[in-house]
Protein backbone atom coordinates (compact mmCIF):
# COMPACT_ATOMS: atom_id res chain seq x y z
CA UNK A 1 0.00 0.00 0.00
CA UNK A 2 1.41 3.35 -1.00
CA UNK A 3 0.34 6.89 -1.63
CA UNK A 4 2.50 8.44 -4.31
CA UNK A 5 2.66 12.19 -4.76
CA UNK A 6 4.22 13.16 -8.07
CA UNK A 7 5.18 16.70 -9.05
CA UNK A 8 2.19 18.11 -7.20
CA UNK A 9 1.60 21.81 -7.67
CA UNK A 10 -1.21 24.00 -6.45
CA UNK A 11 -1.43 27.57 -7.55
CA UNK A 12 -3.87 30.27 -6.43
CA UNK A 13 -3.69 32.86 -9.15
CA UNK A 14 -0.04 33.82 -9.24
CA UNK A 15 0.64 32.44 -5.79
CA UNK A 16 2.16 28.96 -5.56
CA UNK A 17 0.96 27.20 -2.42
CA UNK A 18 2.38 23.77 -3.29
CA UNK A 19 5.42 23.69 -5.46
CA UNK A 20 6.26 20.53 -7.36
CA UNK A 21 6.05 18.15 -4.40
CA UNK A 22 6.99 14.53 -4.75
CA UNK A 23 6.94 11.84 -2.09
CA UNK A 24 5.97 8.25 -1.52
CA UNK A 25 4.08 7.44 1.66
CA UNK A 26 3.89 3.81 2.78
CA UNK A 27 2.54 2.29 5.99
CA UNK A 28 3.48 4.28 9.06
CA UNK A 29 2.95 7.60 10.78
CA UNK A 30 4.19 10.68 8.96
CA UNK A 31 4.47 13.98 10.78
CA UNK A 32 4.07 17.06 8.64
CA UNK A 33 5.90 20.00 10.14
CA UNK A 34 5.68 23.51 8.85
CA UNK A 35 4.81 27.05 9.78
CA UNK A 36 1.46 28.68 9.13
CA UNK A 37 1.01 29.07 5.40
CA UNK A 38 3.63 26.50 4.47
CA UNK A 39 0.99 24.66 2.46
CA UNK A 40 0.18 21.84 4.89
CA UNK A 41 -3.59 22.22 4.76
CA UNK A 42 -3.59 22.60 0.99
CA UNK A 43 -1.54 19.41 0.68
CA UNK A 44 -3.95 17.56 2.95
CA UNK A 45 -6.95 18.77 0.99
CA UNK A 46 -5.30 17.65 -2.20
CA UNK A 47 -4.61 14.25 -0.66
CA UNK A 48 -8.29 13.99 0.27
CA UNK A 49 -9.39 15.02 -3.24
CA UNK A 50 -11.27 18.00 -1.79
CA UNK A 51 -9.20 20.35 -3.89
CA UNK A 52 -7.86 19.95 -7.40
CA UNK A 53 -4.14 20.22 -8.09
CA UNK A 54 -2.93 22.66 -10.70
CA UNK A 55 -0.43 20.06 -11.85
CA UNK A 56 0.83 16.66 -10.79
CA UNK A 57 -0.89 13.54 -9.53
CA UNK A 58 -1.63 11.64 -6.36
CA UNK A 59 -1.84 7.89 -6.81
CA UNK A 60 -3.09 5.33 -4.34
CA UNK A 61 -1.67 1.90 -5.12
CA UNK A 62 -0.75 3.06 -8.58
CA UNK A 63 -4.12 4.57 -9.52
CA UNK A 64 -4.91 8.28 -9.59
CA UNK A 65 -7.16 9.13 -6.64
CA UNK A 66 -9.42 11.17 -8.88
CA UNK A 67 -10.17 8.07 -10.92
CA UNK A 68 -10.36 5.93 -7.79
CA UNK A 69 -13.27 8.14 -6.65
CA UNK A 70 -15.44 6.64 -3.94
CA UNK A 71 -13.22 3.55 -3.72
CA UNK A 72 -10.45 5.85 -2.50
CA UNK A 73 -12.78 7.69 -0.14
CA UNK A 74 -13.84 4.30 1.29
CA UNK A 75 -10.32 3.86 2.63
CA UNK A 76 -9.86 7.48 3.65
CA UNK A 77 -10.27 9.09 7.05
CA UNK A 78 -9.92 12.84 7.32
CA UNK A 79 -9.96 15.31 10.17
CA UNK A 80 -9.83 18.90 8.87
CA UNK A 81 -8.16 21.74 10.70
CA UNK A 82 -11.27 23.86 11.17
CA UNK A 83 -14.56 22.13 11.33
CA UNK A 84 -17.97 22.44 12.88
CA UNK A 85 -20.87 20.21 13.72
CA UNK A 86 -24.60 20.23 13.31
CA UNK A 87 -25.39 21.74 16.69
CA UNK A 88 -28.62 19.81 17.23
CA UNK A 89 -26.87 16.46 16.77
CA UNK A 90 -25.81 14.35 19.72
CA UNK A 91 -22.37 12.72 19.65
CA UNK A 92 -23.90 9.36 18.78
CA UNK A 93 -26.17 10.79 16.09
CA UNK A 94 -23.23 12.62 14.56
CA UNK A 95 -21.18 9.42 14.31
CA UNK A 96 -24.17 7.58 12.86
CA UNK A 97 -24.59 10.37 10.32
CA UNK A 98 -20.92 10.24 9.35
CA UNK A 99 -21.20 6.44 9.12
CA UNK A 100 -24.19 6.83 6.81
CA UNK A 101 -22.32 9.11 4.43
CA UNK A 102 -19.30 6.84 4.63
CA UNK A 103 -21.66 4.11 3.43
CA UNK A 104 -21.22 1.85 6.46
CA UNK A 105 -23.88 -0.72 7.27
CA UNK A 106 -26.23 0.24 10.11
CA UNK A 107 -25.31 -2.64 12.39
CA UNK A 108 -21.59 -2.02 11.95
CA UNK A 109 -22.03 1.75 12.35
CA UNK A 110 -23.81 1.44 15.69
CA UNK A 111 -21.24 -0.94 17.10
CA UNK A 112 -18.23 0.96 15.75
CA UNK A 113 -19.57 4.32 16.96
CA UNK A 114 -19.90 3.01 20.50
CA UNK A 115 -16.40 1.52 20.37
CA UNK A 116 -14.89 4.78 19.17
CA UNK A 117 -16.84 6.92 21.64
CA UNK A 118 -15.39 4.70 24.33
CA UNK A 119 -11.88 5.05 22.91
CA UNK A 120 -12.08 8.84 22.86
CA UNK A 121 -13.70 8.90 26.30
CA UNK A 122 -17.05 10.30 25.20
CA UNK A 123 -19.25 7.29 25.86
CA UNK A 124 -20.82 8.88 28.93
CA UNK A 125 -21.92 11.91 26.93
CA UNK A 126 -22.98 10.09 23.76
CA UNK A 127 -26.56 11.35 24.05
CA UNK A 128 -25.64 14.97 24.80
CA UNK A 129 -25.87 17.60 22.10
CA UNK A 130 -22.57 18.61 20.55
CA UNK A 131 -23.27 22.29 21.17
CA UNK A 132 -22.74 21.60 24.89
CA UNK A 133 -19.29 20.10 24.29
CA UNK A 134 -15.97 21.79 25.06
CA UNK A 135 -13.38 22.36 22.32
CA UNK A 136 -11.39 19.29 23.37
CA UNK A 137 -14.47 17.08 23.35
CA UNK A 138 -15.37 18.27 19.85
CA UNK A 139 -11.83 17.55 18.71
CA UNK A 140 -12.01 14.02 20.11
CA UNK A 141 -15.32 13.48 18.36
CA UNK A 142 -13.66 14.64 15.14
CA UNK A 143 -10.91 12.09 15.62
CA UNK A 144 -13.52 9.40 16.22
CA UNK A 145 -15.37 10.19 12.99
CA UNK A 146 -12.13 9.98 11.01
CA UNK A 147 -11.63 6.41 12.23
CA UNK A 148 -15.17 5.16 11.66
CA UNK A 149 -14.47 3.29 8.43
CA UNK A 150 -11.19 1.86 9.72
CA UNK A 151 -9.33 3.85 7.05
CA UNK A 152 -6.18 2.70 5.31
CA UNK A 153 -5.19 6.33 4.77
CA UNK A 154 -5.73 8.63 7.73
CA UNK A 155 -5.13 12.34 7.28
CA UNK A 156 -5.24 14.51 10.38
CA UNK A 157 -4.83 18.26 10.15
CA UNK A 158 -3.82 19.69 13.51
CA UNK A 159 -5.56 16.91 15.45
CA UNK A 160 -4.21 17.80 18.87
CA UNK A 161 -5.05 21.49 18.88
CA UNK A 162 -7.45 22.17 21.71
CA UNK A 163 -6.55 19.01 23.60
CA UNK A 164 -5.08 19.19 27.09
CA UNK A 165 -1.80 17.30 27.79
CA UNK A 166 -3.60 14.23 29.14
CA UNK A 167 -5.84 14.07 26.11
CA UNK A 168 -2.85 14.55 23.83
CA UNK A 169 -1.06 11.58 25.37
CA UNK A 170 -4.24 9.54 24.99
CA UNK A 171 -4.54 10.65 21.37
CA UNK A 172 -0.91 9.81 20.63
CA UNK A 173 -1.41 6.30 22.00
CA UNK A 174 -4.60 5.94 20.01
CA UNK A 175 -2.85 6.89 16.78
CA UNK A 176 0.10 4.62 17.53
CA UNK A 177 -2.17 1.66 18.15
CA UNK A 178 -4.18 2.49 15.08
CA UNK A 179 -1.34 3.08 12.67
CA UNK A 180 -0.38 -0.55 12.02
CA UNK A 181 -0.74 -1.32 8.31
CA UNK A 182 -2.01 2.18 7.61
CA UNK A 183 -0.72 5.42 6.20
CA UNK A 184 -1.20 8.15 8.79
CA UNK A 185 -0.31 11.72 7.93
CA UNK A 186 -0.65 14.25 10.67
CA UNK A 187 0.22 17.89 10.60
CA UNK A 188 0.78 19.75 13.79
CA UNK A 189 2.50 22.70 15.35
CA UNK A 190 3.02 20.71 18.51
CA UNK A 191 6.46 19.35 17.85
CA UNK A 192 6.42 16.86 20.72
CA UNK A 193 3.42 15.07 19.20
CA UNK A 194 5.36 14.39 16.04
CA UNK A 195 8.47 13.47 17.99
CA UNK A 196 6.63 10.78 19.94
CA UNK A 197 4.56 9.05 17.31
CA UNK A 198 5.85 9.84 13.84
CA UNK A 199 8.23 7.35 12.30
CA UNK A 200 8.88 9.74 9.44
CA UNK A 201 8.86 13.49 9.24
CA UNK A 202 8.17 15.77 6.33
CA UNK A 203 9.34 19.31 6.85
CA UNK A 204 7.51 21.76 4.66
CA UNK A 205 8.41 25.33 3.85
CA UNK A 206 6.99 27.61 1.21
CA UNK A 207 5.10 24.76 -0.43
CA UNK A 208 8.10 22.45 -0.68
CA UNK A 209 9.48 19.56 1.33
CA UNK A 210 12.79 20.78 2.65
CA UNK A 211 13.44 17.54 4.52
CA UNK A 212 12.04 14.04 4.50
CA UNK A 213 13.15 11.21 6.70
CA UNK A 214 13.24 9.62 10.10
CA UNK A 215 13.28 12.00 13.10
CA UNK A 216 16.88 11.14 14.02
CA UNK A 217 18.12 11.68 10.47
CA UNK A 218 16.38 15.03 10.20
CA UNK A 219 17.54 16.20 13.59
CA UNK A 220 21.12 15.48 12.52
CA UNK A 221 20.79 18.24 9.92
CA UNK A 222 21.06 20.75 12.75
CA UNK A 223 23.95 19.01 14.50
CA UNK A 224 26.47 21.55 15.73
CA UNK A 225 24.01 24.40 15.47
CA UNK A 226 22.46 24.23 18.93
CA UNK A 227 24.31 25.84 21.82
CA UNK A 228 23.78 26.32 25.49
CA UNK A 229 25.38 29.11 27.47
CA UNK A 230 25.10 30.71 30.88
CA UNK A 231 24.65 34.47 30.80
CA UNK A 232 23.77 37.30 33.11
CA UNK A 233 20.24 38.67 33.11
CA UNK A 234 21.26 41.97 31.50
CA UNK A 235 22.88 40.27 28.48
CA UNK A 236 19.68 38.50 27.41
CA UNK A 237 18.03 41.35 25.41
CA UNK A 238 21.09 41.89 23.22
CA UNK A 239 21.49 38.15 22.61
CA UNK A 240 17.79 37.84 21.81
CA UNK A 241 18.12 40.47 19.12
CA UNK A 242 21.19 38.80 17.59
CA UNK A 243 20.37 35.10 17.87
CA UNK A 244 17.55 32.62 17.58
CA UNK A 245 16.80 31.72 21.19
CA UNK A 246 15.17 28.34 21.67
CA UNK A 247 14.80 28.11 25.40
CA UNK A 248 15.55 30.13 28.47
CA UNK A 249 15.68 29.00 32.09
CA UNK A 250 16.83 30.72 35.24
CA UNK A 251 19.45 29.09 37.44
CA UNK A 252 20.32 31.19 40.46
CA UNK A 253 21.64 34.57 39.34
CA UNK A 254 22.18 33.45 35.74
CA UNK A 255 20.10 32.43 32.81
CA UNK A 256 20.75 29.35 30.69
CA UNK A 257 20.04 30.07 27.06
CA UNK A 258 19.56 27.55 24.31
CA UNK A 259 20.66 29.25 21.12
CA UNK A 260 20.22 28.00 17.57
CA UNK A 261 23.05 29.46 15.51
CA UNK A 262 25.39 28.45 12.71
CA UNK A 263 28.33 29.90 14.63
CA UNK A 264 29.35 29.74 18.24
CA UNK A 265 27.38 32.60 19.80
CA UNK A 266 29.59 33.14 22.87
CA UNK A 267 33.01 32.07 24.06
CA UNK A 268 31.66 29.79 26.78
CA UNK A 269 28.78 28.39 24.69
CA UNK A 270 28.63 24.59 24.64
CA UNK A 271 27.40 22.54 21.73
CA UNK A 272 24.41 20.40 22.74
CA UNK A 273 22.41 17.60 21.15
CA UNK A 274 19.59 19.04 19.08
CA UNK A 275 15.98 17.97 19.28
CA UNK A 276 13.03 18.36 16.95
CA UNK A 277 12.02 21.66 18.49
CA UNK A 278 15.47 23.06 17.71
CA UNK A 279 15.07 21.87 14.15
CA UNK A 280 11.72 23.60 13.91
CA UNK A 281 13.18 26.82 15.26
CA UNK A 282 16.15 26.57 12.94
CA UNK A 283 13.96 26.39 9.85
CA UNK A 284 10.99 28.44 10.93
CA UNK A 285 12.37 31.05 13.32
CA UNK A 286 11.40 33.83 10.95
CA UNK A 287 7.82 32.57 10.72
CA UNK A 288 5.89 31.37 13.74
CA UNK A 289 6.62 29.54 16.96
CA UNK A 290 5.81 25.99 18.00
CA UNK A 291 3.80 25.33 21.12
CA UNK B 1 38.23 -27.79 6.36
CA UNK B 2 37.58 -27.60 2.69
CA UNK B 3 33.93 -27.72 1.63
CA UNK B 4 33.32 -29.44 -1.67
CA UNK B 5 30.62 -27.76 -3.68
CA UNK B 6 28.72 -29.64 -6.41
CA UNK B 7 30.03 -28.99 -9.86
CA UNK B 8 28.02 -26.91 -12.33
CA UNK B 9 27.47 -29.92 -14.66
CA UNK B 10 26.05 -31.97 -11.75
CA UNK B 11 23.62 -29.22 -10.84
CA UNK B 12 22.36 -28.92 -14.42
CA UNK B 13 21.97 -32.71 -14.61
CA UNK B 14 19.91 -32.71 -11.35
CA UNK B 15 17.66 -29.97 -12.65
CA UNK B 16 16.85 -32.08 -15.70
CA UNK B 17 15.55 -34.97 -13.58
CA UNK B 18 11.76 -35.21 -13.88
CA UNK B 19 9.73 -34.58 -10.69
CA UNK B 20 8.52 -37.79 -9.08
CA UNK B 21 5.93 -37.69 -6.31
CA UNK B 22 6.73 -39.93 -3.40
CA UNK B 23 2.96 -40.54 -2.88
CA UNK B 24 1.57 -43.46 -4.84
CA UNK B 25 -1.20 -42.50 -7.23
CA UNK B 26 -4.27 -44.66 -7.77
CA UNK B 27 -5.77 -45.43 -11.15
CA UNK B 28 -8.15 -42.46 -10.89
CA UNK B 29 -5.29 -40.10 -10.29
CA UNK B 30 -6.14 -39.71 -6.57
CA UNK B 31 -3.58 -40.59 -3.92
CA UNK B 32 -4.37 -43.93 -2.28
CA UNK B 33 -5.09 -42.37 1.11
CA UNK B 34 -7.71 -40.07 -0.42
CA UNK B 35 -9.27 -43.02 -2.21
CA UNK B 36 -9.51 -44.90 1.07
CA UNK B 37 -11.19 -41.91 2.66
CA UNK B 38 -13.61 -41.61 -0.24
CA UNK B 39 -14.58 -45.29 0.06
CA UNK B 40 -15.01 -44.91 3.82
CA UNK B 41 -17.28 -41.86 3.45
CA UNK B 42 -19.41 -43.65 0.85
CA UNK B 43 -20.29 -46.30 3.45
CA UNK B 44 -22.13 -43.72 5.55
CA UNK B 45 -25.13 -41.62 4.54
CA UNK B 46 -24.97 -37.97 5.57
CA UNK B 47 -27.30 -37.03 8.46
CA UNK B 48 -30.58 -35.31 7.62
CA UNK B 49 -30.56 -31.66 8.71
CA UNK B 50 -33.85 -30.58 10.22
CA UNK B 51 -35.36 -27.82 8.04
CA UNK B 52 -35.80 -25.41 10.98
CA UNK B 53 -32.15 -25.78 11.99
CA UNK B 54 -31.06 -25.37 8.37
CA UNK B 55 -33.18 -22.22 8.03
CA UNK B 56 -31.92 -20.67 11.29
CA UNK B 57 -28.33 -21.47 10.34
CA UNK B 58 -28.76 -19.80 6.94
CA UNK B 59 -30.34 -16.73 8.60
CA UNK B 60 -27.49 -16.56 11.10
CA UNK B 61 -24.86 -16.91 8.40
CA UNK B 62 -26.52 -14.27 6.24
CA UNK B 63 -26.58 -11.86 9.20
CA UNK B 64 -22.91 -12.60 9.88
CA UNK B 65 -22.05 -11.92 6.24
CA UNK B 66 -23.95 -8.62 6.39
CA UNK B 67 -22.05 -7.64 9.53
CA UNK B 68 -18.72 -8.56 7.99
CA UNK B 69 -19.48 -6.54 4.88
CA UNK B 70 -19.45 -3.16 6.54
CA UNK B 71 -19.37 -1.28 3.26
CA UNK B 72 -22.40 -2.75 1.52
CA UNK B 73 -23.82 -1.58 -1.79
CA UNK B 74 -26.95 0.38 -1.07
CA UNK B 75 -29.91 0.91 -3.32
CA UNK B 76 -31.08 4.43 -4.12
CA UNK B 77 -34.12 4.04 -1.87
CA UNK B 78 -31.97 2.81 1.02
CA UNK B 79 -29.75 5.86 0.64
CA UNK B 80 -32.73 8.20 0.50
CA UNK B 81 -34.25 6.66 3.62
CA UNK B 82 -30.93 6.87 5.44
CA UNK B 83 -30.52 10.55 4.57
CA UNK B 84 -34.14 11.29 5.41
CA UNK B 85 -33.49 10.40 9.04
CA UNK B 86 -30.86 13.15 9.20
CA UNK B 87 -33.01 15.95 7.74
CA UNK B 88 -33.68 18.58 10.40
CA UNK B 89 -37.06 18.29 12.09
CA UNK B 90 -37.86 21.96 11.55
CA UNK B 91 -38.05 21.34 7.78
CA UNK B 92 -41.05 19.03 8.12
CA UNK B 93 -42.61 21.32 10.74
CA UNK B 94 -42.26 24.37 8.47
CA UNK B 95 -43.76 22.56 5.50
CA UNK B 96 -46.64 21.35 7.65
CA UNK B 97 -47.05 24.90 9.00
CA UNK B 98 -47.32 26.27 5.45
CA UNK B 99 -49.97 23.74 4.55
CA UNK B 100 -51.87 24.63 7.70
CA UNK B 101 -51.74 28.34 6.78
CA UNK B 102 -53.02 27.64 3.26
CA UNK B 103 -55.88 25.49 4.54
CA UNK B 104 -56.70 27.97 7.28
CA UNK B 105 -57.13 30.87 4.87
CA UNK B 106 -58.32 29.09 1.74
CA UNK B 107 -61.92 28.71 2.84
CA UNK B 108 -62.12 32.00 4.74
CA UNK B 109 -60.64 34.64 2.55
CA UNK B 110 -61.12 35.88 -1.00
CA UNK B 111 -58.94 34.63 -3.85
CA UNK B 112 -56.91 37.83 -4.17
CA UNK B 113 -55.63 37.60 -0.60
CA UNK B 114 -55.02 33.90 -1.02
CA UNK B 115 -52.93 34.61 -4.10
CA UNK B 116 -50.85 37.09 -2.15
CA UNK B 117 -50.38 34.51 0.59
CA UNK B 118 -49.28 31.90 -1.94
CA UNK B 119 -46.84 34.27 -3.62
CA UNK B 120 -45.20 34.90 -0.25
CA UNK B 121 -45.16 31.27 0.88
CA UNK B 122 -43.71 29.87 -2.34
CA UNK B 123 -40.29 31.57 -1.91
CA UNK B 124 -40.49 30.41 1.72
CA UNK B 125 -40.57 26.81 0.48
CA UNK B 126 -37.41 27.50 -1.53
CA UNK B 127 -35.82 29.10 1.49
CA UNK B 128 -36.44 25.97 3.56
CA UNK B 129 -35.01 23.81 0.79
CA UNK B 130 -31.84 25.79 0.20
CA UNK B 131 -31.30 26.44 3.91
CA UNK B 132 -31.37 22.72 4.66
CA UNK B 133 -29.27 21.76 1.65
CA UNK B 134 -26.62 24.33 2.53
CA UNK B 135 -26.31 23.27 6.17
CA UNK B 136 -23.00 21.56 5.43
CA UNK B 137 -21.45 24.93 4.60
CA UNK B 138 -23.23 26.82 7.34
CA UNK B 139 -22.16 24.33 10.01
CA UNK B 140 -18.66 24.18 8.50
CA UNK B 141 -18.79 20.41 8.22
CA UNK B 142 -18.52 20.26 4.44
CA UNK B 143 -14.84 19.36 4.43
CA UNK B 144 -15.44 16.23 6.50
CA UNK B 145 -18.39 15.28 4.33
CA UNK B 146 -16.49 15.84 1.10
CA UNK B 147 -13.94 13.19 2.12
CA UNK B 148 -16.61 10.51 2.63
CA UNK B 149 -17.81 7.77 0.29
CA UNK B 150 -20.87 9.83 -0.64
CA UNK B 151 -19.18 13.13 -1.29
CA UNK B 152 -20.73 16.56 -0.97
CA UNK B 153 -22.31 16.57 -4.43
CA UNK B 154 -24.00 13.24 -3.71
CA UNK B 155 -25.12 14.39 -0.27
CA UNK B 156 -26.68 17.48 -1.87
CA UNK B 157 -28.42 15.24 -4.37
CA UNK B 158 -29.96 13.04 -1.67
CA UNK B 159 -31.07 16.06 0.32
CA UNK B 160 -32.58 17.73 -2.74
CA UNK B 161 -34.47 14.56 -3.68
CA UNK B 162 -35.99 14.35 -0.21
CA UNK B 163 -36.78 18.05 0.07
CA UNK B 164 -38.20 18.34 -3.46
CA UNK B 165 -40.39 15.37 -2.60
CA UNK B 166 -41.76 17.22 0.44
CA UNK B 167 -42.24 20.42 -1.57
CA UNK B 168 -44.07 18.62 -4.38
CA UNK B 169 -46.39 17.10 -1.79
CA UNK B 170 -47.11 20.50 -0.23
CA UNK B 171 -47.67 22.15 -3.62
CA UNK B 172 -49.94 19.32 -4.85
CA UNK B 173 -52.14 19.55 -1.76
CA UNK B 174 -52.19 23.34 -2.08
CA UNK B 175 -53.16 23.05 -5.77
CA UNK B 176 -56.04 20.70 -4.99
CA UNK B 177 -57.32 23.08 -2.31
CA UNK B 178 -56.84 26.06 -4.62
CA UNK B 179 -58.86 24.43 -7.38
CA UNK B 180 -61.59 23.55 -4.87
CA UNK B 181 -62.21 27.23 -4.14
CA UNK B 182 -62.32 28.15 -7.83
CA UNK B 183 -58.72 29.17 -8.50
CA UNK B 184 -57.39 28.64 -12.01
CA UNK B 185 -54.38 26.49 -12.88
CA UNK B 186 -52.43 29.31 -14.52
CA UNK B 187 -53.06 31.49 -11.46
CA UNK B 188 -51.58 28.77 -9.26
CA UNK B 189 -48.60 28.62 -11.61
CA UNK B 190 -48.25 32.38 -11.42
CA UNK B 191 -48.57 32.78 -7.65
CA UNK B 192 -47.04 29.55 -6.36
CA UNK B 193 -45.03 27.54 -8.86
CA UNK B 194 -43.26 30.34 -10.68
CA UNK B 195 -41.90 32.06 -7.53
CA UNK B 196 -40.94 28.65 -6.09
CA UNK B 197 -39.06 27.53 -9.19
CA UNK B 198 -37.39 30.89 -9.78
CA UNK B 199 -36.21 31.43 -6.21
CA UNK B 200 -35.08 27.83 -6.02
CA UNK B 201 -33.09 28.15 -9.25
CA UNK B 202 -31.44 31.42 -8.24
CA UNK B 203 -30.68 30.22 -4.69
CA UNK B 204 -29.10 26.98 -5.91
CA UNK B 205 -27.08 28.95 -8.45
CA UNK B 206 -25.82 31.25 -5.69
CA UNK B 207 -25.05 28.27 -3.48
CA UNK B 208 -23.02 26.65 -6.23
CA UNK B 209 -21.13 29.83 -6.98
CA UNK B 210 -20.18 30.78 -3.43
CA UNK B 211 -19.47 27.25 -2.21
CA UNK B 212 -17.84 27.12 1.17
CA UNK B 213 -18.23 30.88 1.70
CA UNK B 214 -21.98 30.41 2.00
CA UNK B 215 -23.70 31.76 5.10
CA UNK B 216 -27.23 32.14 6.41
CA UNK B 217 -27.62 35.77 5.32
CA UNK B 218 -26.74 35.07 1.71
CA UNK B 219 -28.98 32.01 1.62
CA UNK B 220 -31.95 33.91 3.07
CA UNK B 221 -31.45 37.01 0.90
CA UNK B 222 -32.68 35.55 -2.42
CA UNK B 223 -36.01 34.03 -1.29
CA UNK B 224 -36.78 36.98 0.97
CA UNK B 225 -36.19 39.50 -1.83
CA UNK B 226 -38.37 37.49 -4.20
CA UNK B 227 -41.06 37.14 -1.54
CA UNK B 228 -41.18 40.90 -0.94
CA UNK B 229 -41.10 41.58 -4.68
CA UNK B 230 -43.95 39.13 -5.24
CA UNK B 231 -46.06 40.80 -2.59
CA UNK B 232 -45.91 44.19 -4.33
CA UNK B 233 -45.51 43.32 -7.98
CA UNK B 234 -47.53 40.22 -8.80
CA UNK B 235 -51.15 41.32 -8.18
CA UNK B 236 -50.86 44.58 -10.21
CA UNK B 237 -49.04 42.78 -13.04
CA UNK B 238 -51.83 40.18 -13.23
CA UNK B 239 -54.40 42.94 -13.85
CA UNK B 240 -52.57 44.96 -16.45
CA UNK B 241 -50.47 42.37 -18.27
CA UNK B 242 -50.31 42.40 -22.05
CA UNK B 243 -47.37 41.19 -24.08
CA UNK B 244 -47.84 41.05 -27.84
CA UNK B 245 -51.33 39.73 -27.51
CA UNK B 246 -50.28 36.74 -25.34
CA UNK B 247 -52.61 36.39 -22.39
CA UNK B 248 -51.42 35.42 -18.94
CA UNK B 249 -53.31 32.14 -19.06
CA UNK B 250 -51.18 31.07 -22.02
CA UNK B 251 -47.91 32.80 -21.20
CA UNK B 252 -47.60 31.83 -17.55
CA UNK B 253 -47.48 28.03 -18.03
CA UNK B 254 -44.72 28.50 -20.60
CA UNK B 255 -42.75 30.79 -18.29
CA UNK B 256 -43.31 28.35 -15.42
CA UNK B 257 -41.94 25.50 -17.50
CA UNK B 258 -38.89 27.59 -18.30
CA UNK B 259 -38.42 28.33 -14.61
CA UNK B 260 -38.73 24.61 -13.84
CA UNK B 261 -36.09 23.88 -16.45
CA UNK B 262 -33.84 26.49 -14.86
CA UNK B 263 -34.35 24.92 -11.44
CA UNK B 264 -33.54 21.45 -12.73
CA UNK B 265 -30.48 22.76 -14.55
CA UNK B 266 -29.12 24.38 -11.38
CA UNK B 267 -29.94 21.29 -9.35
CA UNK B 268 -27.99 19.18 -11.82
CA UNK B 269 -25.04 21.57 -11.77
CA UNK B 270 -24.98 21.63 -7.97
CA UNK B 271 -25.07 17.85 -7.75
CA UNK B 272 -22.31 17.29 -10.27
CA UNK B 273 -19.84 19.88 -9.03
CA UNK B 274 -17.21 17.91 -7.17
CA UNK B 275 -15.20 20.62 -5.51
CA UNK B 276 -16.87 23.36 -3.55
CA UNK B 277 -13.79 25.01 -2.18
CA UNK B 278 -13.74 28.58 -3.29
CA UNK B 279 -10.28 28.87 -4.69
CA UNK B 280 -10.19 32.55 -5.53
CA UNK B 281 -8.07 33.29 -2.51
CA UNK B 282 -7.84 36.90 -1.54
CA UNK B 283 -5.79 36.33 1.58
CA UNK B 284 -2.33 36.16 0.02
CA UNK B 285 -1.02 38.59 2.61
CA UNK B 286 -1.91 36.11 5.36
CA UNK B 287 0.91 33.87 4.17
CA UNK B 288 3.43 35.10 6.61
CA UNK B 289 6.66 34.07 4.94
CA UNK B 290 6.43 36.41 2.01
Amino acid sequence: MELRIENLTKQYGTFIAINNLSAVLTCGVYGLLGANGAGKTTLMRLLCDIQLPTAGTICYDGENIREYGDRYRNVLGYLPQDFGYYPDFTAMKFLLYMSAIKGLSKSYAGQRSLELLDEVDLLQVKDKKIKTFSGGMKQRLGIAQAMLNDPKVLILDEPTSGLDPKERVRFRNLISSFSRNKIVLLSTHIVSDVEYIAGNILVMKKGEFIHKGKPDEIIHTVDGKVWECRVADREVPSLESRFNIGNMRTEGENIILRIISEEKPLEDAVNVTPNLEDLYLYYFSDEDHPQ
Amino acid sequence: MKISLPRREELIKDRRKPFRSKRRLSGKGLPEKDLELETLLKQYTPPEIRPDIRKSQITQLSADIRNTDYLPRQSFMEQILTHMSFISGWVWLSQAGMLFLIFYYIFQTELLLLNTLLSCLAPGLSLILVYEVSKSFRADIWEMEAACRYNLAQIFFFRLCILFGGDILVLTIALIAYRMVGGLLWQFCYYALLPFFLTGAVSLHVLRRIGNRCNSTVIAAVPLSVGILDFWVMPPVEKGFSFGGISLSKGIPIVTMLALFLLLYNTLKLCTKMHYLNENRKDHSAWNFE
